[in-house]
Protein backbone atom coordinates (compact mmCIF):
# COMPACT_ATOMS: atom_id res chain seq x y z
CA UNK A 1 0.00 0.00 0.00
CA UNK A 2 1.34 3.32 -1.06
CA UNK A 3 -0.14 6.09 0.75
CA UNK A 4 -0.72 9.94 -1.49
CA UNK A 5 -1.88 12.88 -0.57
CA UNK A 6 -3.92 12.79 -3.62
CA UNK A 7 -4.87 10.37 -6.23
CA UNK A 8 -4.15 13.30 -9.07
CA UNK A 9 -0.25 13.19 -7.85
CA UNK A 10 -0.40 9.78 -9.68
CA UNK A 11 1.39 9.96 -13.21
CA UNK A 12 1.55 7.43 -15.80
CA UNK A 13 4.84 6.66 -15.58
CA UNK A 14 4.53 5.75 -11.93
CA UNK A 15 2.02 3.10 -13.34
CA UNK A 16 4.41 1.75 -15.73
CA UNK A 17 7.29 1.97 -13.44
CA UNK A 18 5.46 0.02 -11.26
CA UNK A 19 4.49 -2.82 -13.41
CA UNK A 20 8.01 -2.36 -14.68
CA UNK A 21 9.24 -3.12 -11.28
CA UNK A 22 7.55 -6.61 -10.79
CA UNK A 23 4.28 -5.27 -9.94
CA UNK A 24 1.67 -7.73 -11.43
CA UNK A 25 -1.01 -5.42 -11.27
CA UNK A 26 -2.44 -1.89 -9.61
CA UNK A 27 -5.32 -0.95 -8.05
CA UNK A 28 -5.72 3.49 -7.53
CA UNK A 29 -8.07 4.16 -4.79
CA UNK A 30 -9.32 7.53 -5.21
CA UNK A 31 -11.77 9.80 -3.61
CA UNK A 32 -14.84 10.59 -4.81
CA UNK A 33 -15.06 13.29 -7.88
CA UNK A 34 -16.99 15.79 -5.87
CA UNK A 35 -15.21 15.18 -2.76
CA UNK A 36 -11.98 15.79 -3.57
CA UNK A 37 -10.22 18.37 -1.07
CA UNK A 38 -7.76 19.51 -4.01
CA UNK A 39 -10.99 20.26 -6.66
CA UNK A 40 -9.24 18.24 -9.71
CA UNK A 41 -7.58 15.43 -8.35
CA UNK A 42 -9.78 12.93 -8.76
CA UNK A 43 -10.65 13.82 -12.18
CA UNK A 44 -7.30 14.03 -12.89
CA UNK A 45 -5.98 10.80 -11.58
CA UNK A 46 -8.75 8.74 -13.51
CA UNK A 47 -7.57 10.37 -17.27
CA UNK A 48 -4.02 9.84 -15.90
CA UNK A 49 -4.80 5.94 -15.53
CA UNK A 50 -6.55 5.82 -18.74
CA UNK A 51 -3.35 7.38 -20.37
CA UNK A 52 -1.24 4.53 -18.36
CA UNK A 53 -4.08 1.78 -19.85
CA UNK A 54 -3.89 3.01 -23.23
CA UNK A 55 0.34 2.80 -22.97
CA UNK A 56 -0.29 -1.12 -21.73
CA UNK A 57 -2.78 -1.49 -24.40
CA UNK A 58 -0.22 -0.76 -26.99
CA UNK A 59 2.40 -2.94 -25.36
CA UNK A 60 0.31 -5.90 -25.70
CA UNK A 61 -0.11 -6.34 -21.69
CA UNK A 62 -3.90 -6.73 -20.53
CA UNK A 63 -5.06 -3.16 -19.65
CA UNK A 64 -6.96 -4.80 -16.60
CA UNK A 65 -3.72 -4.54 -14.31
CA UNK A 66 -4.91 -1.21 -13.96
CA UNK A 67 -7.98 -0.41 -11.56
CA UNK A 68 -9.21 2.66 -10.78
CA UNK A 69 -12.27 2.87 -8.02
CA UNK A 70 -13.67 5.67 -6.35
CA UNK A 71 -14.27 4.83 -2.91
CA UNK A 72 -14.64 6.82 0.30
CA UNK A 73 -11.81 7.46 2.40
CA UNK A 74 -11.41 5.10 5.56
CA UNK A 75 -14.48 2.35 4.16
CA UNK A 76 -12.88 -0.53 4.94
CA UNK A 77 -15.43 -3.09 3.91
CA UNK A 78 -15.81 -1.52 0.31
CA UNK A 79 -11.98 -1.72 -0.01
CA UNK A 80 -11.65 -4.97 1.34
CA UNK A 81 -14.28 -6.77 -1.11
CA UNK A 82 -12.32 -4.49 -4.11
CA UNK A 83 -9.66 -6.43 -2.94
CA UNK A 84 -11.50 -9.71 -3.35
CA UNK A 85 -12.17 -9.04 -6.54
CA UNK A 86 -8.91 -7.61 -7.83
CA UNK A 87 -6.23 -9.77 -6.65
CA UNK A 88 -8.17 -12.83 -8.34
CA UNK A 89 -8.44 -10.87 -11.35
CA UNK A 90 -4.60 -10.31 -11.21
CA UNK A 91 -3.57 -13.93 -10.52
CA UNK A 92 -6.27 -15.01 -13.68
CA UNK A 93 -3.79 -12.82 -15.61
CA UNK A 94 -0.67 -14.47 -17.38
CA UNK A 95 2.48 -13.43 -15.33
CA UNK A 96 4.09 -10.69 -16.77
CA UNK A 97 7.94 -12.21 -16.79
CA UNK A 98 10.60 -10.73 -14.28
CA UNK A 99 13.03 -9.04 -16.01
CA UNK A 100 16.39 -10.52 -15.48
CA UNK A 101 19.01 -7.04 -15.73
CA UNK A 102 18.57 -3.56 -14.54
CA UNK B 1 9.88 26.41 -28.08
CA UNK B 2 10.05 23.25 -29.64
CA UNK B 3 6.93 21.23 -29.71
CA UNK B 4 7.52 17.15 -30.69
CA UNK B 5 4.94 14.24 -29.84
CA UNK B 6 6.86 10.33 -28.93
CA UNK B 7 6.64 8.34 -31.47
CA UNK B 8 4.46 4.82 -31.80
CA UNK B 9 6.23 2.49 -29.22
CA UNK B 10 6.41 -0.26 -32.26
CA UNK B 11 8.33 2.22 -34.47
CA UNK B 12 10.69 2.52 -31.58
CA UNK B 13 11.21 -0.91 -30.99
CA UNK B 14 11.99 -1.88 -34.60
CA UNK B 15 15.15 0.56 -34.45
CA UNK B 16 16.45 -0.24 -31.16
CA UNK B 17 15.72 -4.32 -31.08
CA UNK B 18 18.96 -5.47 -32.63
CA UNK B 19 20.79 -4.28 -29.21
CA UNK B 20 21.45 -5.42 -25.96
CA UNK B 21 21.08 -2.28 -24.02
CA UNK B 22 19.94 0.94 -24.83
CA UNK B 23 20.48 4.62 -22.85
CA UNK B 24 17.46 6.10 -22.73
CA UNK B 25 18.01 9.83 -22.39
CA UNK B 26 15.44 12.54 -22.10
CA UNK B 27 15.61 16.53 -22.08
CA UNK B 28 14.25 18.63 -19.95
CA UNK B 29 14.02 21.80 -21.50
CA UNK B 30 11.35 22.34 -24.50
CA UNK B 31 10.37 18.79 -24.88
CA UNK B 32 9.52 18.54 -21.16
CA UNK B 33 7.12 21.37 -21.47
CA UNK B 34 5.46 19.86 -24.09
CA UNK B 35 5.28 16.19 -22.33
CA UNK B 36 6.93 14.63 -24.48
CA UNK B 37 10.80 14.15 -23.52
CA UNK B 38 11.17 15.48 -19.91
CA UNK B 39 11.96 13.03 -16.94
CA UNK B 40 7.98 12.07 -16.38
CA UNK B 41 8.04 10.67 -20.35
CA UNK B 42 11.49 9.35 -20.06
CA UNK B 43 10.48 7.29 -17.13
CA UNK B 44 7.14 6.25 -19.27
CA UNK B 45 9.15 5.33 -22.04
CA UNK B 46 12.04 3.19 -20.37
CA UNK B 47 9.10 1.69 -18.52
CA UNK B 48 7.08 0.97 -21.20
CA UNK B 49 9.89 -0.61 -23.52
CA UNK B 50 10.81 -3.12 -20.64
CA UNK B 51 7.07 -4.29 -20.06
CA UNK B 52 7.00 -4.77 -24.13
CA UNK B 53 10.29 -6.87 -23.62
CA UNK B 54 9.48 -8.36 -20.82
CA UNK B 55 6.25 -9.45 -22.47
CA UNK B 56 8.80 -10.86 -25.22
CA UNK B 57 10.55 -12.59 -23.03
CA UNK B 58 13.76 -10.44 -23.90
CA UNK B 59 15.90 -8.83 -21.49
CA UNK B 60 17.50 -6.10 -23.36
CA UNK B 61 19.45 -3.68 -20.80
CA UNK B 62 17.18 -0.12 -20.72
CA UNK B 63 18.64 2.73 -18.53
CA UNK B 64 17.18 6.10 -17.86
CA UNK B 65 19.37 9.74 -18.29
CA UNK B 66 17.50 12.88 -18.60
CA UNK B 67 19.85 16.15 -19.23
CA UNK B 68 18.98 19.49 -18.55
CA UNK B 69 19.43 20.53 -22.08
CA UNK B 70 20.27 17.85 -24.74
CA UNK B 71 21.82 20.17 -27.57
CA UNK B 72 24.50 21.67 -25.77
CA UNK B 73 28.04 20.14 -24.66
CA UNK B 74 28.27 20.95 -21.46
CA UNK B 75 25.21 19.34 -20.17
CA UNK B 76 25.40 16.24 -23.30
CA UNK B 77 28.71 15.20 -20.79
CA UNK B 78 26.94 14.62 -18.08
CA UNK B 79 26.23 11.01 -19.26
CA UNK B 80 30.02 10.41 -20.75
CA UNK B 81 30.26 7.84 -17.80
CA UNK B 82 26.77 5.75 -18.74
CA UNK B 83 27.65 5.75 -22.56
CA UNK B 84 30.07 3.27 -22.81
CA UNK B 85 27.90 0.98 -21.12
CA UNK B 86 25.38 0.83 -23.87
CA UNK B 87 25.28 -0.17 -27.44
CA UNK B 88 23.17 2.64 -28.42
CA UNK B 89 21.44 5.54 -27.15
CA UNK B 90 17.75 6.36 -27.65
CA UNK B 91 17.13 10.17 -27.33
CA UNK B 92 14.00 11.58 -26.39
CA UNK B 93 15.32 15.38 -27.29
CA UNK B 94 14.33 17.06 -30.43
CA UNK B 95 16.06 16.58 -33.97
CA UNK B 96 18.61 19.17 -32.93
CA UNK B 97 19.60 17.05 -29.58
CA UNK B 98 19.44 13.79 -31.28
CA UNK B 99 21.66 14.97 -33.85
CA UNK B 100 24.06 16.50 -31.01
CA UNK B 101 24.43 13.76 -29.01
CA UNK B 102 25.38 11.85 -32.49
CA UNK B 103 28.17 14.85 -32.68
CA UNK B 104 29.45 14.10 -29.22
CA UNK B 105 29.06 10.51 -29.25
CA UNK B 106 30.13 9.61 -32.14
CA UNK B 107 30.71 5.80 -31.80
CA UNK B 108 27.35 5.12 -30.46
CA UNK B 109 23.99 4.52 -32.64
CA UNK B 110 21.58 7.43 -31.84
CA UNK B 111 17.89 6.70 -32.38
CA UNK B 112 15.29 9.21 -31.93
CA UNK B 113 12.09 8.43 -29.39
CA UNK B 114 10.02 12.03 -30.84
CA UNK B 115 8.65 13.73 -34.03
CA UNK B 116 9.89 16.80 -33.96
CA UNK B 117 7.13 19.40 -34.93
CA UNK B 118 7.25 22.82 -34.70
CA UNK B 119 8.37 26.15 -32.33
CA UNK B 120 5.04 27.17 -30.85
CA UNK B 121 3.81 27.56 -27.01
CA UNK B 122 1.82 26.12 -24.66
CA UNK B 123 -1.36 27.41 -25.21
CA UNK B 124 -3.44 25.89 -22.59
CA UNK B 125 -2.71 22.75 -20.36
CA UNK B 126 -2.24 20.32 -22.84
CA UNK B 127 -2.72 22.23 -25.86
CA UNK B 128 0.36 23.82 -27.96
CA UNK B 129 0.20 26.06 -30.43
CA UNK B 130 2.71 26.40 -33.71
CA UNK B 131 3.00 29.81 -33.95
CA UNK B 132 6.65 30.59 -35.61
CA UNK B 133 8.68 29.23 -38.58
CA UNK B 134 12.04 30.54 -37.69
CA UNK B 135 11.82 32.40 -41.33
CA UNK B 136 15.08 34.48 -39.86
CA UNK B 137 13.31 37.64 -40.85
CA UNK B 138 10.95 38.67 -37.81
CA UNK B 139 8.93 41.11 -38.78
CA UNK B 140 6.16 40.94 -36.11
CA UNK B 141 6.26 44.45 -35.33
CA UNK B 142 4.38 44.93 -38.47
CA UNK B 143 1.75 42.61 -37.77
CA UNK B 144 0.55 43.00 -34.18
CA UNK B 145 2.76 40.17 -32.90
CA UNK B 146 0.87 38.28 -34.73
CA UNK B 147 2.82 35.91 -37.30
CA UNK B 148 1.19 36.08 -40.89
CA UNK B 149 4.14 33.75 -41.59
CA UNK B 150 3.55 30.72 -39.03
CA UNK B 151 -0.27 31.79 -38.54
CA UNK B 152 -1.86 32.19 -42.11
CA UNK B 153 -2.22 29.14 -43.74
CA UNK B 154 -0.82 30.83 -47.11
CA UNK B 155 1.56 32.66 -45.71
CA UNK B 156 -0.36 35.76 -47.28
CA UNK B 157 1.78 39.29 -45.75
CA UNK B 158 -0.17 42.07 -47.22
CA UNK B 159 -3.67 40.89 -46.01
CA UNK B 160 -6.30 37.87 -45.88
CA UNK B 161 -7.02 36.11 -49.07
CA UNK B 162 -11.24 36.71 -48.48
CA UNK B 163 -11.74 33.04 -47.98
CA UNK B 164 -12.45 32.85 -44.09
CA UNK B 165 -15.50 32.98 -42.72
CA UNK B 166 -15.96 33.76 -38.88
CA UNK B 167 -12.49 34.36 -38.43
CA UNK B 168 -11.81 30.46 -39.34
CA UNK B 169 -9.39 29.87 -41.99
CA UNK B 170 -10.65 28.07 -45.14
CA UNK B 171 -8.08 25.55 -45.18
CA UNK B 172 -9.27 24.21 -41.86
CA UNK B 173 -12.04 25.41 -39.77
CA UNK B 174 -10.38 24.34 -36.45
CA UNK B 175 -7.18 27.28 -37.71
CA UNK B 176 -7.76 30.61 -36.72
CA UNK B 177 -7.58 32.58 -39.52
CA UNK B 178 -4.11 34.83 -38.66
CA UNK B 179 -4.97 37.83 -40.58
CA UNK B 180 -8.62 37.60 -38.50
CA UNK B 181 -5.86 37.71 -35.58
CA UNK B 182 -3.66 40.59 -36.93
CA UNK B 183 -6.33 42.97 -37.45
CA UNK B 184 -8.41 42.88 -34.33
CA UNK B 185 -5.32 42.54 -32.04
CA UNK B 186 -4.21 45.85 -34.35
CA UNK B 187 -7.87 47.23 -33.83
CA UNK B 188 -7.87 46.57 -30.47
CA UNK B 189 -4.08 48.78 -29.94
CA UNK B 190 -5.93 51.26 -31.77
CA UNK B 191 -2.49 50.43 -34.56
CA UNK B 192 -4.39 49.75 -37.31
CA UNK B 193 -2.40 52.00 -39.29
CA UNK B 194 0.55 49.75 -39.13
CA UNK B 195 -0.54 47.73 -42.25
CA UNK B 196 -1.01 51.06 -43.73
CA UNK B 197 3.16 50.93 -44.24
CA UNK B 198 4.89 48.68 -47.18
CA UNK B 199 5.76 45.13 -46.15
CA UNK B 200 7.89 43.98 -48.79
CA UNK B 201 8.28 40.17 -50.06
CA UNK B 202 9.82 37.80 -47.72
CA UNK B 203 13.25 37.23 -48.20
CA UNK B 204 13.01 33.31 -47.84
CA UNK B 205 16.87 33.17 -48.12
CA UNK B 206 17.04 33.94 -44.70
CA UNK B 207 14.69 31.10 -43.76
CA UNK B 208 15.88 27.05 -44.26
CA UNK B 209 15.48 27.57 -47.86
CA UNK B 210 18.99 28.75 -47.74
CA UNK B 211 20.04 26.05 -46.17
CA UNK B 212 21.27 24.54 -42.46
CA UNK B 213 22.11 28.18 -41.19
CA UNK B 214 24.56 28.89 -38.52
CA UNK B 215 24.96 31.88 -35.99
CA UNK B 216 28.35 32.53 -34.84
CA UNK B 217 29.65 35.25 -32.37
CA UNK B 218 32.96 35.85 -31.26
CA UNK B 219 32.24 37.20 -28.36
CA UNK B 220 30.61 34.33 -26.74
CA UNK B 221 33.26 31.76 -28.00
CA UNK B 222 36.45 31.33 -25.32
Amino acid sequence: MVSIPCSGKIEAHHLLKTLAGGAQGVLILACAEKACQYLEGSSRSRKRVDYAREWLHKVGISAERLDFVRIPPMDRAALENLLREFIPKIQSLEVIPAIAKA
Amino acid sequence: MIVATLKEIDEIRKMIDRYDSVLVVGCDSCVAECAAGGSRETMLLASALKLSYMKDHQNPTITEAVLDRQCVDDFIDQIANQVPDHEAILSLGCGAGVQALARVYRDKPVIPALNTLFIGETQSRGVWQENCLGCGNCKLGFFGAVCPVARCSKKLMNGPCGGSKGGRCEVHPEISCGWDLIIRRLDALGELDRLTEYVPPVDWSTSHSGGPRKVIREDQQP
